[in-house]
């Protein structure tokens, strides 16, 4: 039940055998050209015994319905695999009771949150890679879902690029290029009407990248080497770099990664409100070398920068005034909002880095979604890890050197 | 398919005949294409190991106007080639044309060069004023489209 | 002297001399044996699909199909298949060259009316778009990329699965680059698979079921190739569909 055997979920579809064809004229059976094809008249007339005379021929043979070696391969690993992961749930409805009466609770209404919390009560683990704890899940969340079959039942594959090996992969490649030549036939078309075209009209890619070579992998399901994947993005930026490459928006933003979105998911708070009716929100822990403090924000406001009981001269240097004041300028909170910090520990460099980040994180929830991804950008969100290096023995600083002598 | 992959031994149809004889595969089982290959087998049998073909030698394609293109080139007439129109005439047939019009005509033998250059670089400039497409043969598709086509207004849309 | 200053493209010079093409337009000839034909297997007809009316030599001529490599590249298997050399340019008989391709059609057609699979394959970069959408046009398969190797002749491994190969390749080029010829074309004669290769005065022929001689690497040339075979396939594919609607 706790093992990691590789198995597979498969979604079974058996698409029809019959190919489709697109051609609707008759075909021209009954007029028989002789004079040009007399050339095929020359028959193989090799009757070496009676092997080549008892053949079956074609049309009979393929009036009965024939399962291709491939699929009927297929058919058994799936009719396995579907007994390996009954078996799989059954052992998982047993575990889960199990543990709902080593608990005392009603194995009935045991739900998979409580089978997690029975686990770490009861099965304690030290290790420090979560994937190594001990852990009961249902079977279709431990064994990862499989491809399904790739082909029909007379054993033909569905995808036109199947025996390249990587289908989705150059499905991709060929789409972009069917893109940049459709694109290729506006733009002429555009420039023999001689139009103009529209200057607003255009695509914006500032705020994404490319897929990363992982992220492209998992999308496809198919691994990639790096040729192929500078292949990937050769022919991207070949078809945004087409003037009218908006037209294929969708297409091109289903292969980028937007910059900033990821970052927001992250709960805003709420502002509470005091007797005043002021907007009040305070951010614990604001950290920076070793300084730390807290910072509140107060709106509305009329700019007054409180400093452990002082003003902005708390600090002496222009720099750390500057730091303290740039979230508020960039924003354009300076005489909105007041702000009330306490710091301890550090330096005023510390300290005023600190009061910039606690300032810049309180701020999230009074400014609106365009200046939050503006602040993401300018860096104001992101906490400064940096420490203090040690000294090393044998050098004077962390970094620093003796000075070199040759001898 | 339990067949050898000495792939130059034989030919794939001599191989895949020999595991129907012996039995290695039974008949209904035989490849797809196997039938169509013994009712169409091809011209020369795709064997890898076959004798070199006999006659090398590989004739040159000459003409007989080749002897007045030279002339016309050594000189430097109807070098230029206009690749965008592939269409009509090239300007080395049209001065082969007028050469042997001209001599024809019993023109002196230093002289044809000379005059049947200026004779089509005089038309080539009254052509270009009025332009108009002439092909080859009269009958054939591209003449009957080039005479339908606009050819003033080719680059504006339809629509 | 003389060959000197005429070494102009041998195109021009060749549109003189050669308009002795045998096939001509295609003629509808209403013959009694319609009946017969229809009654007997395909394969006793000698031409069941008609292939031989999808083109002429004139638009073989037209596609620059004719127009091989220079001589000094010249593979010597593929000399019967040449009518000359203009200025070092080798020509091809066009009247070859449509005997084999018409041969090649009907092939295609019948593999197609027997539900073969057919998988296209080219290497140059230029084509390969172009061999790809034709492929995928006529419900087919296509494979323009690198060949890693393997996948005909490990192709249970490589495909994670028991994997039917296809049952004729088609080559609108054999080389892999000027150097080597395509693996591909080892690969399918050892797996028993048959191939139609459009093969250039510098290609090998000998391992090719069904040569072509032909041009292989103007774009107009391959259009027309892959024009044919995909009207081959189409009427096999009718063919085929009609044979299974009487049947079922």
């Amino acid at each position: 039940m706790y093992n990691n055997r590789m198995s597979m979920v498969i979604k079974f579809s058996i698409k029809h055998v019959l190919p489709i064809s697109g051609f609707t004229s008759p075909i021209a059976r009954n007029f028989v050209r002789l004079q040009n094809v007399c050339m095929y008249s020359s028959k193989a007339t090799s009757s070496k015994n009676n092997v080549n005379n008892s053949f079956t021929d074609w049309e009979t043979l393929s009036k009965k319905k024939k399962v291709s070696k491939a699929m009927k391969a297929y058919l058994e690993r799936a009719k396995e695999h579907d007994e390996f992961m009954k078996r799989q749930q059954f052992e998982y409805n047993i575990g889960k009771r199990h543990l709902a009466n080593m608990m005392g609770e009603d194995p009935e209404t045991f739900t998979q949150k409580d089978v997690d919390r029975a686990i770490e009560y009861l099965f304690p683990s030290g290790i420090y890679d979560p994937a190594a704890r001990p852990l009961l899940k249902p079977p279709e969340e431990v064994f990862p879902a499989r491809k399904a079959a790739e082909f029909d039942e007379a054993g033909r594959p569905h995808h036109f690029l199947f025996y390249t090996g990587k289908p989705n992969f150059f499905k991709l490649l060929y789409d972009a290029a069917e893109n940049i030549q459709v694109l290729h036939q506006y733009q002429d078309k555009v420039i023999r009407r001689k139009v103009t075209p529209d200057p607003n009209v255009s695509l914006d890619l500032n705020a994404s990248v490319w897929l990363t070579k992982d992220q492209l992998e998992q999308m496809l399901v198919e691994g990639l080497n790096d040729l192929e994947y500078d292949n990937f993005k050769l022919v991207m930026e070949r078809l945004v770099s087409l003037p009218y490459s908006y037209r294929y928006k969708e297409f091109i933003e289903k292969y980028r990664k937007s910059l900033s979105t990821q970052k927001f998911a992250l709960e805003i708070p709420k502002p509470s409100y005091d007797e005043n009716g002021c907007a009040i929100v305070t951010t614990y822990e604001c950290l920076r070398k070793k300084a730390r403090g807290d910072v509140t924000i107060k709106s509305p406001g009329t700019g007054k920068i409180t400093i452990n009981g002082q003003d902005l001269t708390y600090f002496e240097d222009t720099q750390p005034r500057e730091q303290v004041i740039f979230p508020l300028i960039f924003t354009g909170m300076q005489d909105k909002v007041d702000v009330i910090a306490n710091i301890e520990g550090g330096g005023p460099s510390g300290q005023s880095g600190a009061i910039r980040w606690g300032i810049a994180w309180g701020l999230r929830s009074f400014v609106d979604k365009s200046m939050l991804e503006a602040m993401q950008v300018a860096g104001l969100l992101t906490r400064d890890h940096r420490r203090r290096e040690r000294k090393k023995p044998g050098q004077p600083g962390a970094r620093k050197k003796p000075t070199w002598k040759k001898r | 398919m339990a067949t050898s992959r000495l792939e130059r031994i034989g030919t794939i149809f001599s191989r895949a005949e020999g595991l129907l004889l012996r039995g290695a595969i039974r008949p209904d089982d035989r490849p797809l294409w196997f039938d169509v290959y013994k009712a169409f087998p091809p011209t020369v049998e795709p064997k890898y190991a076959r004798p070199k073909p006999e006659n090398l030698t590989i004739k040159p394609i000459l003409y007989k106007e080749d002897v007045i293109r030279a002339k016309f080139h050594a000189k430097g007439h109807g070098l230029n080639v206009n690749m965008l129109s592939l269409t009509g005439e090239t300007q080395t047939k049209k001065l082969v044309q007028k050469y042997q019009q001209l001599q024809s005509e019993g023109v002196a033998e230093e002289e044809l060069v000379q005059k049947s250059a200026e004779a089509v670089g005089n038309a080539r400039q009254a052509t270009t004023e009025t332009y108009k497409v002439v092909t080859k043969i009269p009958d054939s598709v591209t003449a009957k489209v080039l005479a339908e086509a606009d050819l003033k207004n080719i680059f504006k849309d339809k629509e | 002297m003389i060959t000197r200053c005429i070494a102009r493209p041998a195109k021009h010079a060749m549109l003189f001399c050669r308009s002795n093409s045998t096939a001509s337009l295609p003629e509808l000839e209403a013959i009694q044996e319609s009946s017969k034909a229809l009654s007997t297997n395909p394969l006793d007809h000698p031409d069941y699909f008609q292939v031989h009316n999808l083109f002429t030599v004139k638009d073989l001529f037209e596609a620059r199909v004719h127009f091989g490599h220079k001589e000094g590249s010249l593979n010597e298997y593929m000399t019967p298949y040449i009518y000359g050399s203009r200025q070092g340019h080798l020509i091809f008989d066009l009247d070859i060259t449509a005997e084999h391709l018409r041969k090649a059609l009907n092939i295609t057609a019948h593999i197609a009316y027997r539900g073969g699979i057919i998988c296209f394959f080219n290497r140059n970069a230029l084509n390969a778009h172009l061999v790809e959408r034709t492929a995928q046009e006529c419900g087919e398969y296509a494979h323009t990329r690198f060949w890693r190797g393997g996948i005909f002749t490990n192709a249970n491994y490589q495909f994670g699965a028991i994997t039917r190969l296809p049952d004729l390749n088609i080559f609108l080029n054999t080389q892999n680059n000027i150097l080597s010829q395509h693996t591909a074309i080892r690969d399918s004669a050892k797996m028993l698979i048959p191939t139609i290769g459009i093969v250039d005065s510098n290609c090998m022929p000998n391992l090719i079921t069904y040569p072509v001689p032909g041009n292989d690497d103007t774009p107009v040339a391959i259009e027309l190739y892959c024009k044919l075979f995909k009207a081959a396939i189409t009427r096999g594919k009718e063919a085929r569909m009609k044979f299974l609607q009487e049947n079922n």
